[in-house]
């Protein structure tokens, strides 16, 4: 009662009340967070930089909240609730959660598209999704910049990595985690970042072009169609229902437009592999469902479509390309299965039945190659280039020969200055695996598949140690 | 049996068919006079001694390995302090296949036996085999030693098997392509059962 009593004024005492607990929550995040950090098990360096920004960001808080002005509380409640839940990210990705094997050459394989200065935290989900959050240092950036009395500088100051940098986080189904070639849907999250890049920038000017004929179309259905209203408020039903439609119509298109661009970028760094994955991905699900019962998402179908579109060069009977020998025939095969499904237009004919996905998937459908190539166009020199597997099939077929005889396609003869790169042994995991299974009814039980995921999961790791440490020790030596 | 030196074993390794594979090799200088020197793998199987009293096969003790061991994963470039009396399972970051005509030795090497490391392994390496070569190490100096994945451990010497196996490594193996140090697997031994006189987990066949 005393303390209540040394407050004249209720408010103030509550307001005394609520930075004491915000200063509290800080602290327990900052502990939290250092308890992570002290494990010191990741597998790269990215989750400690995250969690360095926690704790850096709390014990700033903690000092700070005193002279943050009293309207600001809820939202660094807020803040503090949001970064709190940033610390799951890192706890999992402790070595033991991820398949570490593949993280070194997966982080340095996304360095190189995005940039040296991106960092990535790859973790297990316990959903059955694949997902590209981040960027993390932005978002911190954004909400600190907004409060002048938190002090920013001396943050960036005590960060262990520069104010340039951009760190990410790269979700897996927990499930699979030894399921190195399902991974590869990691291609379509990095394109993430390339194409949400396109949408901020381009989007909008595209749509505006656009959007008057949609709205017109959108119109006249609906006056054909019109709500079952009252004839008094049938005009202003008719502009609602026009206007919501168009709305709608927006959101599947850029959703829809922004799916495909990933689908596409991930086929254009990885080549065929990118579809075997996403198809063993999609297996589970209905391969039609519109996407406005699916959070926007395209049909499989239509995704499969596009992606083997992308890259027909690679399996379509072209004169200037032979396979050598019947290693990879079996997966080219297996490719044309896939695409004989999407003959079927039953995807087409359900976006069709609906004003909304039609006009939006009109628009991509128009639209899509322009939008693709300035995508790509985002790429760095060195990956403008897709990643073709006609190109690559003579080296692919002997690291395929590897798998055959149970040794880690890293490299294709012993002390070669030339290690495999992440897409061509990936490449030679999925075609081994659809060449043997294809071929041999009984392979495929699960200590087949284990063995296949552990030679290619020690590829990785060799070819990215050989890559980085091979140079310099030779010419040491030399 | 006779011993390869250099010339041979660069032999075996360049044939085109039953080539001896030692990859990655990262330099040329790992083949030395008669051996080829091996790096510290990442992956280590430690004992987790405050967990349990006894190993072995009486239905007092503990059987499954697993529970009295932990396979623990660190970073290339990062340490590993190997105290004194401390005994580890290691493993060659190199993965091999021996030729059906080669078997192998993995020896430690004198300059880390000087500071009292002693890589002891299975004596040989059968004919057929393939994946990373588990090593047994231990400090059996007295100052603690820091170990790094990547640094040169071990050395494989090669002798020729005459006549070569027909089917090397075949039939009901206990370690198939292994890429890390494996738990050992006395159970699967067939006296191990009735000597130890009680069920053996099914959990044993879990990776």
């Amino acid at each position: 009662m005393n303390s209540i009593q040394s407050f004249p004024n209720i408010l103030k005492w509550q307001e005394h009340f609520q930075r004491n607990e915000l200063r509290k929550f800080a602290l327990f995040l900052r502990r939290l967070a250092e308890k992570v950090l002290l494990t010191e098990d990741f597998t790269t360096k990215t989750p400690q930089k995250l969690a360095r920004l926690i704790i850096e960001t709390s014990k700033l808080l903690e000092t700070s909240i005193q002279e943050a002005p009293f309207e600001f509380l809820p939202s660094i409640d807020d803040f503090i609730e949001r970064i709190a839940a940033h610390l799951r990210y890192i706890e999992r990705a402790r070595i033991t959660q991820t398949p570490w094997s593949l993280v070194h050459s997966a982080e340095y394989f996304f360095k190189q598209q995005v940039g040296p200065k991106s960092n990535f935290i790859i973790r297990p989900t316990w959903s059955y999704n694949y997902s590209l959050i981040g960027e993390f240092w932005g978002f911190y950036k954004t909400v600190l910049k907004c409060w002048s009395w938190f002090p920013l500088d001396e943050l960036k100051k005590k960060l262990p990595f520069e104010d340039n940098e951009t760190i990410y986080c790269i979700s897996f189904p927990r499930i699979e985690r030894q399921n190195c070639l399902l991974h590869v849907n990691w291609g379509h999250e990095l394109g993430h970042i390339f194409a949400a890049k396109w949408m901020e920038t381009n989007f909008a000017n595209m749509w505006t072009i656009v959007q008057p004929e949609i709205q017109k179309r959108i119109q006249d259905h609906v006056k054909k169609n019109p709500p079952p209203v009252d004839p008094l408020f049938k005009e202003v039903a008719i502009h609602d229902s026009v206007a919501r439609l168009t709305r709608k119509t927006m959101d599947t298109a850029r959703s829809g437009l922004c799916e495909l661009v990933c689908d596409i970028i991930g086929v254009h760094l990885f080549g065929p592999s990118a579809i075997a994955s996403a198809f063993e991905f999609a297996s589970r699900y209905f391969l039609d469902v519109s996407p406005l019962q699916c959070h926007y998402y395209p049909p499989w179908r239509y995704r499969f479509r596009e992606m083997l579109n992308y890259c027909e060069e690679d399996f379509e009977n072209h004169s200037d390309i032979s396979y050598h020998g019947s290693v990879i025939k079996p997966f080219i095969n297996w490719l044309h299965q896939v695409k004989e499904l999407t003959y079927q237009k039953s995807d087409i004919q359900i976006l069709e039945s609906n004003i909304i996905t039609k006009e939006a998937y009109d628009f991509i459908s128009s639209k899509s190659d322009i939008i693709i190539n300035q995508v790509i166009s985002l790429l760095p020199s060195c990956s403008q280039k897709q990643y073709k597997l006609h190109e690559r099939s003579e080296f692919i077929e002997k690291l395929v020969e590897r798998l055959r005889h149970g040794i880690p396609p890293n490299e294709t003869v012993n002390l070669s200055k030339n290690p495999a790169s992440l897409q061509d042994i990936i490449s030679a995991g999925w075609i081994f695996q659809i060449e043997r299974s294809s071929k041999d009814i009984k392979w495929g039980k699960i200590e087949d598949i284990d063995v296949l995921f552990r030679l290619v999961l020690k590829a990785c790791e060799s070819s990215h140690i050989q890559r980085i440490w091979g140079p310099e020790l030779n010419k040491k030596e030399e | 049996m006779s011993t390869l030196t250099k010339e041979k074993i660069k032999k075996s390794l360049n044939r085109k068919d039953n080539t001896l594979i030692v990859t990655p090799l990262l330099t040329e200088s790992q083949i030395g006079q008669s051996s080829i020197d091996v790096r510290l793998g990442n992956q280590f199987i430690v004992f987790r001694s405050h967990r349990f009293g006894a190993f072995g096969p009486s239905s007092k003790n503990v059987t499954e390995p697993r529970k009295v061991q932990e396979r623990q994963i660190i970073n290339f470039g990062d340490d590993f302090m190997l105290h004194p009396g401390v005994l580890i399972l290691g493993c060659t970051f190199e993965y091999i296949s021996i030729p059906n005509d080669l078997e192998c030795q993995v020896e430690g090497r004198s300059s880390w036996a000087r500071f009292g490391l002693q890589v002891v392994t299975a004596s040989s390496i059968e004919p057929g085999f393939k994946g990373v070569v588990t090593l047994e190490l231990s400090n059996v100096g007295t100052v603690p030693l820091t170990l790094k994945p990547g640094i040169r451990i071990a050395q494989l010497v090669f002798r020729t098997a005459n006549p070569p196996i027909p089917n090397p490594y075949s039939g009901n193996r206990k370690y198939r392509c292994p890429i890390g140090p494996e738990f050992s697997r006395l159970y699967d031994d067939y006296d191990w059962k009735i000597i130890s006189g009680h069920k053996i987990s099914d959990k044993r066949n879990m990776y």
